[in-house]
């Protein structure tokens, strides 16, 4: 902790909460935001719906078992789904369908949401496990990035921030396994390890280690960190930056001058920079997250784990529409309550905004 | 008051005009005479814009990344240009019909073929031999050949993307945030609509569906057909592939431009008000001018470093979608598209998986590094410390 004092404050993040915020104010905000999130749902909904109704040849002999289908058995297929309606009656047995979870998956027979509810753990660890690695990574080297402003140090780590931000995970990853799998044969690529067998939030890593089941955490950790680090690296270019700059706002204030004044030590002003540089990273974070949450399909497909990115692409291969839409609909939803979050967190941390 | 000046000298280091000083200037000026060929007296009438342009080129010649970003853009522009035509081979040319150890040669290997084939109902017959500088793909192409010929694929849908998504992007915005109202409503619960979905998934979503219908399109328009595979640079047998790699065009487009829209209306709103666009609009100027003419060229700044940066995001999305197995397919040359081909036989054949990833990780590094640097270039305050700075190469007197 002497080494460094200003990293300490990290674990503090809830320093202004409480700090005269205004609760009936945030109840109104949170009223006033949810009227703007049904429209773009709604407006979701339709682009899901044009993206559907864009298909161009018939799935249904597809889902129907190809050549030999009969006529049928593509007709029934065609009436539970709806195919042969106006696209109004296409529109509205969609909408029914995506918020009653009656789409059938045509390959499994089984609701979209039920398929997708069992691979959404696997996508939410993984985004997790990277969001990790996105936070140890990026804010302790922009922090530094920014205190030797200027310097050969700040110079490298910008420049590594931009190769982090240029290079596409499916080089990187293969790098990766080259290195960590092959080489070094550090993590497993192969399979899901079990969930603990005491579920409390469903989430296998965080259930063992509330469970202090080690060796399931063990496991947990082998399979899903270098997924997680690949995922993560990208993100983590753009942290440091947003960091590096966060910071260098905070410092050019006055208030930085007045310390100074009165004679506070380095470490003392870098402490107080801190405090003001992290309100809107807290805020970036949460925009982070949604955004490792949508950005797993090319590592799902790369390290083999059943997420949800993967249940997209095999989608699309297998011209399953029900599941595409789905799959983008939930997306959509996912990225949009990110938004919330952030701005939520940011009325939260900074008394300053007004409801 | 002794001390303050001090420290105003500290500042004000003085630079030497050095020779990359001097080249731009020529460059800028020789740009300055050209559109004075077909604008009456443009030079003269321009003088101070084109003594802004000249202390950006200095700001930029002080900066070593972004400097290395514009070379690797160049190159990367020139190789775009002349790739197809620099490749030592057709992309379509499958030495592993002739010789099945062409398949996944390693690099530096070279294979002898005996090639037999049919032109113009004539049996030709010939020996050659292909040499591996970076290794070959599934199908015995030459990695280089097909890295060169990729390049074109990938700069025509970057320029374009770029072309048509933030143009209207920015047009939407110009417009929502000058009018207001109900239009500035129904514009952004639009971009808002598309904003709401990752753009990943949307790519991946259109690009799922798209190519039947644009495949159906170009089937029936042949001067289409025909145009598009000389943009890229296509052999005529590639026709039927067309649909995939237009999907990802299309997808693209529609993914780009809703970020655009924010920006613009943001920036835009702040203008409306200020006194400039107010005297523009007593003057009685149409909203068209007032648009593009004076609001425009005064926030522009950030959206240009946006638009530099994306050039890298599109090749990355576009590799990405391609990796997938959506955009280009086989033949058609493309970077994401060899990294698919060596996933699968990862590790044995490292060089499908590494060059390509090289290729793309420097020109998309270019991108970033070029508007990195941009973002300093294009602030007005580098420029008037740059006024200072600069000296004439043989007096005292810093030039204005």
């Amino acid at each position: 902790m002497r080494l460094f004092p200003f990293l300490s404050f990290l674990f503090l993040t809830s320093y202004n909460v409480g700090g005269g915020i205004n609760m009936a104010g945030l109840g109104k905000f949170l009223v006033r935001r949810a009227f703007t999130f049904i429209p773009t749902l709604i407006g979701v909904t339709l682009i899901v719906f044009i993206i559907a109704y864009v298909i161009p040849a018939n799935p249904v002999r597809a889902w129907a078992g190809g050549e030999k289908a009969t006529q049928a058995a593509i007709e029934l297929i065609k009436k539970e789904y709806h195919l042969d309606q106006p696209w109004y009656d296409q529109y509205w047995f969609l909408v029914k369908g995506l918020f009653t979870n009656s789409l059938i998956d045509p390959l499994n027979q089984m609701p979209v949401f039920t398929n997708i509810g069992n691979r959404f753990v696997v996508t939410f660890q993984l985004a997790l496990f990277a969001f990790f690695f996105v936070v140890l990574m990026g804010l302790p080297l922009g922090i530094i990035s920014a205190i030797k402003r200027n310097s050969l140090t700040d110079m490298i780590l910008r420049i590594l921030a931009l190769i982090f931000i240029s290079t596409p995970i499916y080089v990187i990853a293969y790098l990766f396994i080259w290195l960590f799998f092959i080489h070094w044969n550090l993590t497993s690529l192969a399979g899901i390890p079990p969930a603990p067998k005491h579920q409390i939030t469903h989430i296998p890593v965080i259930d063992s280690i509330i469970t202090l089941n080690w060796n399931n955490f063990v496991e947990q950790v082998q399979r899903f960190w270098l997924p997680g680090f690949t995922l993560g690296i990208a993100a983590a270019g753009v942290l440091m930056r947003f960091t590096r700059n966060s910071f260098l706002e905070a410092y050019s204030r006055d208030s930085t001058l007045f310390l100074k004044a009165k004679g506070v030590p380095k470490m003392g002003i870098y402490k107080h920079v801190l405090k003001n540089a992290l309100v809107p990273v807290i805020t970036i974070l949460a925009l982070q997250f949604g955004g490792l949450l949508a950005g797993t399909p090319i590592t799902e497909t790369i390290f083999n784990l059943p997420g949800i990115g993967l249940y997209a692409l095999q989608a699309v291969m297998y011209l399953d529409f029900p599941a595409l839409i789905g799959v983008t609909f939930l997306y959509a939803i996912v990225f949009v309550t990110a938004n919330l979050i952030a701005d939520i967190l940011y009325a939260i941390v900074d008394p300053r905004v007004r409801f | 008051m002794s001390d303050l000046r001090k420290e105003d000298y500290e500042e004000k280091e003085e630079y030497e005009m050095s020779i990359l000083d001097k080249i731009s200037d020529k460059l800028i000026d020789a740009f300055a005479s050209f559109i004075t060929l077909f604008r009456k007296d443009w030079k003269r009438r321009n003088q101070s814009k084109v003594q802004e342009w000249k202390l950006m080129a200095y700001a930029l010649n002080r900066s070593p990344p972004a400097l290395l970003g514009l070379v690797i853009v160049i190159i990367y522009i020139i190789i775009g240009i002349f790739g197809p035509y620099l490749a030592p081979w057709r992309y379509n040319f499958f030495p592993v019909m002739y010789n099945s150890t062409a398949k996944l040669a390693p690099p530096g290997s070279s294979v002898f073929l005996n090639v037999t084939m049919v032109k113009n109902w004539h049996v030709i017959q010939y020996t050659t031999t292909v040499h591996y500088p970076l290794g070959s793909d599934l199908t015995g192409r030459d990695l280089l050949s097909v890295l060169l010929a990729g390049a074109r694929t990938a700069l025509v849908l970057d320029v374009f993307i770029i072309l048509i998504g933030p143009t209207i992007g920015i047009i939407l915005g110009l417009i929502s945030g000058y009018y207001g109202g109900k239009i500035d409503e129904v514009i952004m619960r639009i971009t808002d609509m598309f904003l709401a979905f990752p753009g990943l998934i949307l790519a991946i979503a259109l690009s799922a569906v798209l190519p039947g219908r644009i495949q159906n399109f170009l089937n029936h328009h042949h001067l289409a057909q025909v145009l598009v595979l000389k943009i890229f640079a296509l052999q005529a047998r590639d026709v039927n592939n067309l649909g995939k790699l237009l999907a990802v065009f299309i997808a693209l487009i529609i993914v780009w431009w809703p970020g655009y829209t924010r920006v613009t209306r943001g920036s835009t709103l702040t203008e409306r008000e200020s006194l400039y666009v107010e005297a523009a609009r007593a003057v009685g100027l149409p909203k068209r001018t007032i648009l593009f003419k004076h609001i425009l060229p005064n926030i522009i700044g950030p959206i240009l470093v946006m638009i530099t940066m994306d050039f890298g995001g599109v090749i990355l999305t576009e590799a990405g979608l391609s990796f997938l197995g959506l955009g280009a397919v086989p033949p058609i040359p493309d970077w994401g598209n060899l990294i698919n081909q060596g996933a699968q036989y990862f590790p044995q054949a490292w060089w499908l998986v590494a060059f390509p990833g090289l290729v793309i990780v420097t020109v998309v590094l270019g991108w970033n590094l070029l508007g990195d640097g941009l973002r300093d270039i294009l602030d007005p305050r580098t420029r008037r410390s740059m006024e200072f700075k600069v000296k004439k190469a043989k007096g005292g007197e810093s030039n204005a």
